[in-house]
């Protein structure tokens, strides 16, 4: 027995001793950067990554054409080429062959125009790590892999859907796709012809299409074909207005009889459903149907169901009854007879076309374009390291610069070898996924060890250029990185304390140990946290009834502005960013001081005249301790106000006490605010939900006092991992939503806010393509301040005001051309500061905080700069300088005993 | 013979509800998982690129009339096509593909990939956790009622009582962090499952999951032997003349393993199961995270897979348990009739 004991323990003395031998311990020299991830990337895949994670090795073993660096001082930014050899240059479409203008005519985007096509000279010492030359030929053949409908990349839109949109590559993605489309984009108005079209007709009155913006504005027109039949049935001919009647009618009986049945799941998921219920308790009536029931709906009725069902609809014009005498059987025929009849009387062009009816409609559109090949995308190889990319829009050498930060070549023959042809002739590749063997490095490092789920090691790769070029001294000075998937934090914290890790996000509980550290550094992200409320009455007066007839739970009052401007002043967001984030910062406005007004000499939109103007144009008009005294609250108080949310709110309870609407607050009853979280166990979220809580329960005490009514407030957090989708449909009173984007482009940003139909919109109730806003802007010459829509603002701003065609950079420009550009720029700024106005005003967007990531960085490293740089941080992996190698940070931890948390605590 | 044949009649019947059970279970999970609505991420890209994907799986298909352009295909239709699938020769991706969990990888691959660590961590538990379980047992039943047995007893209490994440993180803060003696975190994969850096990187875990069954063993034990010792038949073989060691390992012992050998069993078919927290907390990427994050990812295929891969080994530890009575005990007798 003796015996057995001695042996056990001398096997395991042989493991320990062995296990000390570790080969992968420190050696001298060498530079390690020990860092961790909380979730597993389970792919690098640059043409089909989606998460941040994903995009995580690739940053390291890849490369752009050009690269953000420091300039001399670093405190801004300058362009490098990397994988380009040069600067992009311009190509004057005269010098064009002709197949090179044939690829612009067979897209009908006409001649092309300075801009539109570049080359770009590669650099010829690329290759991947294992040696294979990087050409043209790898780029264009990368590019095809990248677009090729069979694979559907997630990444695909990159080259079509913002500033750099390559000629066909839309096209070609979508080549093989049959989708729905507005029919105005595609009828040839002259012969009425569809081209790619299949001759299925669709009707749906809630969607908006390009032929009523292209033919009523505003309110008239108001974006989708309801509002304008709504409209033409009053003030037209009677004809017109007949049509336009029968229209709706017959539309909204289908709708009844065939879409919105009880127990029906389209009745059951519908906001309008009580709308629809109504129908059934007290019969279809012309009378009842209403516009919110057409904007709701995203049902696409093929014109044919009006012969295959029976549909009827009225005979004459202003009936409000519904019998056998005045309804009539609605075919296809007569519904395409009352169109043609509408749009011949309200569009005089389209008066005499057989075919007109066809214009407000949807038709399915096949993008089977079986003429499209490789050889018609915008890249082609001018020689072995030339690539000339042909743009469907111009874009300015800036522009391209940074839109081509980022890569899309693959090693296409591993690519294509790891492909696997599933159904429908789709094609999965587990290129960069699984396996190192299913990846070809080509940046500064190369991956060297996967293990999912454990570590990922990345090592300097010898075969890349900038080792050698004599142009990166002083630059990626770290030997390898070595990251651990940790997904439980405190294990992380650890792991950074005893000297294993090199960084270490903290969370809102750590930065109360370690927010003074010396070794903190802040990230700030483009992103801002916002409460979206829903302030749709009707939406909310549904979910209060739905929460129990005869209660005394009251929901509307969400509706009104007053009530949701009082809960905004309520929130101290200084102690909200402080108490419940790890590194975020007090905020009031939509767009922080990450974005960029001028991308040319990098001035954040926040510095600009207008930028600043905003805060005080939310809070100024609010007054001090008073509603409406005219004083602006200080900026430093970051929209916190308490006494005058006692205010707002005590306002509010009274007006909506004295309201006769349905559903309206009474004195005694509990307002209900249900919280849609993703997870509300998180310590996050029970943070930042206890803190809203708090001051909201106080603020509506003293409100309810000072109004003299009896109030209380119920809130309360709902699980719901889809909170975004219940957001946008309406069922939802309050969520969080994080809201940004590219930082060069915060004009672009704003679709989110202007277009109705834009699906990412989580402020139900706030209609961007209907809202009105008033800026103080003479956009068309008549010396006043106009009203328009959002949406309408939004494309003056975007389309409308085109400052690229002054140039690239202002201090190239000469003064006439650069006053132009400084009209024309300041004209885009009033109306990005407008738009942020107009949407904070309503307080249904209510930002809190800018999102920021408090980390520690251990003593081993620096950063490249002290200061934090747009667009480029701190310097990353490129500027990182190593204070100790891996033997003397080893012996460093060692002197401090293992731990190093005194060391980080001050 | 005739009770072989009753035997053999039995486990026939058992397997027989065995597949019924399973193809039970197998059905109601394909439809409920299923019927979970798919939303695409509201992340960069065109929308239209995951229901291709979608399409491309099987799920959804073409539908001008629905608001996406897409719709499910019917469950059930998925459920035939499925089967067709699986037993179509040649056909690929048999039980489907991940999308989220290991992107464009088979279920099984995933699953079995993520086995190594969490059985090599079950493996060395059990085998430290059975003989010293049960040898606390019988410790304690010897010394009944003595200072030992209560000292055991109150310790064993507190043990069961706690749970197991907690002994993981003092294992880890003490161990790993404070003096240091053993590695926090598992090992990389890269030193080789049986590698010195593997093994000792997975003594903190295997403590932490050893800890509870431990005492559970010592417990079962402990109150089986001590009602074994008091039975008749153990003074009977102490009268004859046995040992009081002969007595307890001959007879106590071999009586009181009835209900502790399907506890055995059962230790050893969780073998192939893992524990969440635990893995979580010693960065073990086994496969007890793969059942959760296939949920939250909705990777059906991965969450079908996984399921049924428990579900059968559930059902075959079930069968094996029931059968193990008779081999235990021959008093037992399966299949037998009431008299």
């Amino acid at each position: 027995m003796k015996k057995n004991l001695l042996l056990l323990t001398g096997a395991f003395t042989a493991v320990a001793l062995l296990a000390g031998c570790d080969p992968s311990g420190p050696q001298s020299g060498v530079h390690t950067y020990r860092t961790f991830l909380s979730t597993n990337p389970t792919l690098w895949n640059t043409h089909t990554w989606e998460t941040n994670d994903e995009a995580y090795i690739t940053s390291f073993t890849e490369m752009g054409l050009y690269d953000l660096v420091f300039n001399e001082n670093r405190d801004g930014y300058a362009f490098m080429p990397e994988m380009a050899a040069a600067e992009p240059v311009s190509i004057d479409p005269t010098t064009l062959s002709d197949e090179e203008f044939d690829l612009f005519l067979e897209a009908d985007i006409g001649n092309p125009t300075r801009g539109m096509i570049w080359d770009i000279a590669l650099n010829e010492a690329a290759c991947f790590e294992d040696g294979t030359a990087i050409n043209a030929k790898t780029y264009v053949d990368s590019m095809e892999r990248l677009l090729n409908p069979q694979y559907a990349n997630y990444r695909a839109d990159s080259y079509y859907s913002g500033e750099l949109v390559l000629l066909n590559a839309e096209d070609y993605y979508k080549s093989g796709r049959e989708t729905i489309e507005a029919a105005f984009d595609h009828v040839n108005k002259t012969t009425g012809a569809v081209e790619s079209g299949n001759g299925i007709w669709y009707i749906n009155l809630g969607q908006a299409t390009p032929y009523f913006n292209a033919l009523f504005t505003g309110e008239q027109g108001a974006g989708n074909f309801y509002s304008v039949l709504n409209n033409r049935a009053q003030d037209s001919t009677d004809a017109v207005e007949l049509a336009a009647e029968r229209i709706t009618y017959g539309v909204a009986y289908y709708l009844y009889q065939f879409v919105y049945t009880p127990g029906s799941s389209e009745l059951a998921n519908s906001p309008d459903k009580a709308d629809w219920e109504a129908f059934y308790e007290d019969g279809f009536r012309p009378d009842q149907v209403s516009s919110t029931m057409f904007e709701n709906d995203k049902t696409y009725i093929d014109l044919m169901e009006f012969d295959n069902k029976e549909v009827y609809t009225t005979v004459n014009k202003g009936n409000t009854s519904w019998n056998d005498e005045n309804t009539v059987r609605y075919t296809q025929a007569d519904l395409k007879r009352d169109l043609s009849t509408f749009i011949g009387g309200v569009t005089p062009s389209y008066r005499n076309s057989a075919w007109n009816w066809e214009l407000p409609l949807f038709t399915q559109i096949s993008h089977d374009l079986s003429g499209l090949t490789q050889e018609d995308l915008g890249i082609k190889a001018v020689d072995d390291y030339t690539i000339r990319l042909y743009l469907t829009k111009p874009i300015t050498s800036l522009n391209l610069r940074f839109a081509l930060t980022s890569n899309w070549i693959v090693d296409v023959a591993l690519y294509d070898r790891l492909t696997q042809t599933g159904a429908n002739n789709t094609k999965f590749t587990t290129y960069g996924s699984n396996s190192v063997d299913n990846y070809r490095s080509y940046g500064p490092y190369k991956l060297t060890h996967y293990e999912s789920g454990n570590q990922i090691n990345i090592s300097r790769n010898d075969k890349w250029y900038g080792y050698t070029d004599g142009r990166h001294e002083g630059m990626y000075e770290m030997d390898a990185i070595v990251t651990r998937i940790i997904p439980d934090h405190n294990t992380a914290l650890q792991e950074f304390l005893a000297g294993n890790l090199d960084d270490i996000d903290l969370t809102s509980q750590d930065m109360a140990k370690y927010g003074s550290s010396s070794r903190r550094t802040t990230t700030y992200e483009s992103y801002t946290q916002k409460i979206s409320f829903n302030s749709d009455r009707p939406t909310l007066l549904r979910r209060q009834n739905d929460s129990g007839s005869g209660s005394n739970i009251n929901k509307t009052i969400l509706a009104n502005t007053d009530f949701r401007r009082g809960l905004s002043l309520a929130i101290n967001r200084t102690s909200f960013a402080a108490q419940t984030t790890g590194g975020s910062r007090a905020f009031t406005g939509l767009l922080n001081d990450l974005y960029i007004a001028n991308n040319a000499d990098g001035t954040s939109y926040r510095s600009t005249t207008q930028g600043k103007s905003v805060y005080a144009a939310v809070y100024g008009d609010l007054g001090g301790e008073t509603i409406g005294s005219g004083e602006a609250l200080a900026e430093s108080a970051y929209g916190y106000n308490n006494a005058l949310a006692v205010e707002y709110v005590a306002k509010a309870l009274r007006d909506e006490v004295a309201s006769s609407a349905e559903g309206h607050f009474r004195s005694g009853d509990t307002i209900d605010i249900e919280f849609r979280v993703y997870d509300n166990e998180s310590e996050t979220t029970i943070g930042m939900f206890n803190f809203l809580n708090k001051a909201w329960t106080e603020v509506l005490r003293e409100a309810a006092a000072k109004a003299g009514v009896q109030a209380s407030l119920n809130f309360h957090t709902v699980t719901d991992q889809d909170y975004y989708t219940s957001a946008t449909s309406g069922r939802y009173d309050l969520i969080f939503s994080i809201w940004g984007g590219a930082t060069i482009d915060p004009y672009g940003l704003m679709e989110v806010y202007c277009a109705a139909d834009f699906p990412n919109n989580c402020e139900y109730g706030f209609k961007g393509r209907q809202n009105l806003a008033t800026l103080d802007i003479d956009s068309d010459g008549d010396g006043a301040a106009e009203t328009k829509t959002f949406d309408e603002w939004y494309h003056l701003m975007t389309e409308g005001i085109n400052e690229a065609q002054y140039g690239d950079d202002p201090a190239e420009m000469d003064e006439t051309t650069y006053q132009q550009w400084q009209a024309a720029h300041e004209q885009r700024l009033n109306i990005l500061a407008g738009l942020e106005i107009g949407i904070l005003n309503r307080f249904e967007a209510v930002p809190i905080v800018a999102r920021g990531t408090s980390s520690l960085m251990s003593y081993k490293w620096e950063n490249g700069s002290e200061t934090y740089v747009n667009l480029i941080g701190y310097g990353g992996v490129r500027y990182m300088e190593a204070n100790m190698d891996d033997v003397e940070w080893a012996n460093f931890v060692a002197q401090q005993g293992g731990n190093l948390s005194n060391l980080y605590v001050r | 013979m005739r009770e072989t044949k009753q035997t053999l009649i039995y486990i026939l019947k058992r397997l027989a509800l065995m597949v019924v059970t399973f193809l039970a279970i197998f059905v109601i999970c394909f439809i409920l998982i299923r019927l979970l609505p798919l939303t695409p991420n509201l992340t960069p890209g065109d929308v239209d690129t995951f229901y291709l994907r979608m399409v491309a799986q099987g799920r959804m298909r073409v539908d001008p009339s629905s608001e996406t352009g897409y719709s499910m295909v019917p469950v059930l239709e998925q459920l035939w096509n499925f089967i067709v699938n699986l037993f179509k020769p040649g056909s690929q991706w048999k039980f489907g593909l991940s999308y989220a969990v290991d992107k464009w990888m088979e279920p099984q691959n995933i699953l079995f990939s993520k086995m190594p660590p969490t059985i090599l961590i079950n493996v060395y538990s059990m085998i430290i956790a059975i003989p010293v379980g049960i040898g606390l047992g019988i410790y304690m039943a010897l010394k009944k009622n003595k200072w030992q047995d209560q000292v055991l007893s109150v310790l064993i209490m507190l043990v069961i009582s706690v749970p197991s994440f907690v002994y993981a993180f003092v294992f880890q803060y003490l161990f790993g962090y404070v003096w240091k003696v053993l590695p926090p975190m598992r090992a990389s994969g890269e030193f080789g499952w049986f590698s010195p850096q593997m093994t000792l990187s997975l003594i903190l875990p295997v403590m932490s999951m050893c800890v509870g069954s431990i005492a559970g063993f010592a417990r079962y034990t402990r109150a089986e032997l001590t009602e074994v010792l008091t039975s008749d038949f153990m003074l009977l073989a102490r009268t004859k003349g046995l040992t009081r060691a002969q007595a307890t390992v001959r007879h106590a012992l071999r009586n009181s393993m009835v209900p502790i050998f399907p506890m055995i069993l059962g230790e050893i078919i969780s073998v192939l199961s893992g524990s969440l927290v635990i893995e979580n907390i010693f960065s073990v990427s086994g496969v007890g995270a793969l059942y959760l994050e296939s949920i939250t990812k909705r990777d059906y295929d991965v969450f079908q897979f996984v399921a049924m891969f428990y579900v059968a080994i559930g059902l075959v530890g079930t069968l094996v348990v029931d059968v193990s009575y008779g081999i235990v005990d021959p008093r037992i007798r399966m299949g037998g009739k009431k008299a």
